[in-house]
């Protein structure tokens, strides 16, 4: 066997050594790629689970219990601070009604009626914190939605990217190919100079690339090599 | 960067960190800007809607207090249990009364907590898409301004006029009814249409 022929062998081997290799990191970089932006989807996941969960522990039946009852406080404090005040009119002096039986159950209708009052309006809190913490969770999973669906839509092009990153080694693998494919060419030409004939050149290059030529030699012209399996 | 590679991922990549940094900040400085609005000012919106209600309804008091002792007197119904029931009455109007300026006082903070929610719920969502942090606090700021300045409260209305058309008003106009001259037997008011005063509503 030529020189010339193992080189081409040669070469071709490194070619297609380098084609896979580089075929395996392109795979692995889009799998990076994927696995990456899939945790980060999973941190989000995550956090946007913590948000909700935290608004729904405020959702619970304690949780309104303990909200409404404290509107009712505030109620019940601001009506204190109201009638708290004194009255600057003084009511007519009352000889008949003007008793401490008279006074002590006015002061107990009021008491009643200030909690009934405080009780009711009490209420009007649950619904307000309701609100408020249902829209801050909104506005906290509206963030976290907003930034995973930015990180989604940048994975096709890191696919690509990863896709790409190895053009440099398909190239230098398709270089060696070449050049093994030529050399190998090249010493099949030159095989009547040196008393190899074209069957045997064209099945060095038929083992060379992988596929066979053996019935190609039929065809031999026995001085003018044809690589004719090539094409 | 590899022969012939394209980095548009790695731009992309870089353009969202950028873009979620700005979001952060973005929403930390709408944060700051609304960082004052705390359970005391909302309870100083109360307080401040009370100390605004509180002497109209001491004047309105006042008034149908007076209005009361004079027709009472008038009548010379002073110590009587009639005198007795409405001036209870009138203490329970100004009870009721002061329950329902409480009432509205904490809807006063409440209306305006929903504002400052609403507000800055709509402030982060322009955040989302936001380039500039300083122009979204600049904007969270003015807004907490607008929210943080004096209320100016509408006046109470009338809180006795129950009191005085429906108890006062009736209560004095059958005093005086001949169809209902009850207490004409127990000796009051017998100088004649002299002493008679009309029923007037309040």
């Amino acid at each position: 066997m030529a020189c010339g022929t193992i080189a081409g062998l040669v070469l071709g081997g490194a070619g297609a050594g380098v084609n896979a290799y580089a075929g395996e990191r392109t795979h692995g970089a889009m799998n990076s790629a994927v696995n990456q932006e899939m945790a980060r989807n999973r941190g989000y996941q995550q956090q946007g689970q913590q948000v909700f969960q935290q608004s729904l522990d405020q959702s619970t039946p304690q949780a309104a219990k303990q909200q409404i009852g404290q509107g009712q406080q505030q109620l019940a404090g601001l009506i204190q601070n109201a009638q708290a005040v004194p009255l600057s009119a003084s009511m007519p002096s009352n000889t008949l009604g003007d008793s401490g039986v008279n006074a002590q159950a006015q002061q107990a209708k009021t008491n009643m009626s200030n909690t009934a009052a405080s009780n009711y309006g009490g209420y009007s809190n649950y619904g307000l914190q309701q609100y408020l913490k249902d829209m801050q969770a909104q506005n906290q999973l509206g963030v976290i939605n907003q930034n995973a669906r930015g990180w989604a839509n940048v994975l096709p092009a890191q696919l690509q990217d990863a896709q790409n990153s190895q053009q440099g080694l398909q190239a230098l693998g398709s270089l060696l190919g070449t050049a093994g494919l030529v050399t190998g060419l090249g010493s099949a030409m030159s095989a009547p100079a040196t008393g190899v004939s074209a069957s045997q050149s064209a099945n060095v290059l038929g083992e060379m690339n992988g596929t066979s030529y053996l019935g190609v030699p039929t065809f031999s012209f026995n001085q003018i090599p044809y690589p004719y399996g090539l094409f | 960067m590899g022969c012939g590679s394209s980095n548009a991922g790695r731009q992309m990549a870089d353009q969202q960190a950028q873009q979620e940094a700005l979001t952060n900040q973005s929403v930390a400085n709408i944060n700051k800007a609304f960082a004052g609005f705390t359970p005391d000012f909302y309870k100083g919106i109360s307080t401040a809607y009370q100390n605004y209600q509180m002497p109209l309804l001491q004047q309105q008091y006042q008034q149908n207090a007076n209005n009361l002792g004079f027709k009472l007197a008038g009548q010379g119904l002073q110590n009587s249990s009639q005198a007795q029931d409405l001036q209870n009455r009138l203490s329970q109007q100004n009870t009721q009364a002061t329950q329902q300026i409480a009432q509205q006082g904490l809807s006063q903070a409440q209306q305006l907590q929903q504002q400052v929610g609403q507000e800055q719920s709509n402030l982060i969502g322009q955040a989302q898409t936001a380039s500039n942090p300083n122009a979204i606090g600049q904007s969270a700021i003015a807004a907490a301004s607008g929210f943080q300045a004096p209320s100016s409260f509408q006046p109470i209305g009338n809180l006795f006029a129950n009191f005085s058309q429906q108890y006062l008003g009736n209560q004095l106009a059958n005093t005086y009814n001949p169809a209902t001259a009850l207490l004409g037997g127990y000796g009051f008011n017998s100088g004649g249409s002299s002493n008679f005063l009309p029923a007037t509503s309040y």
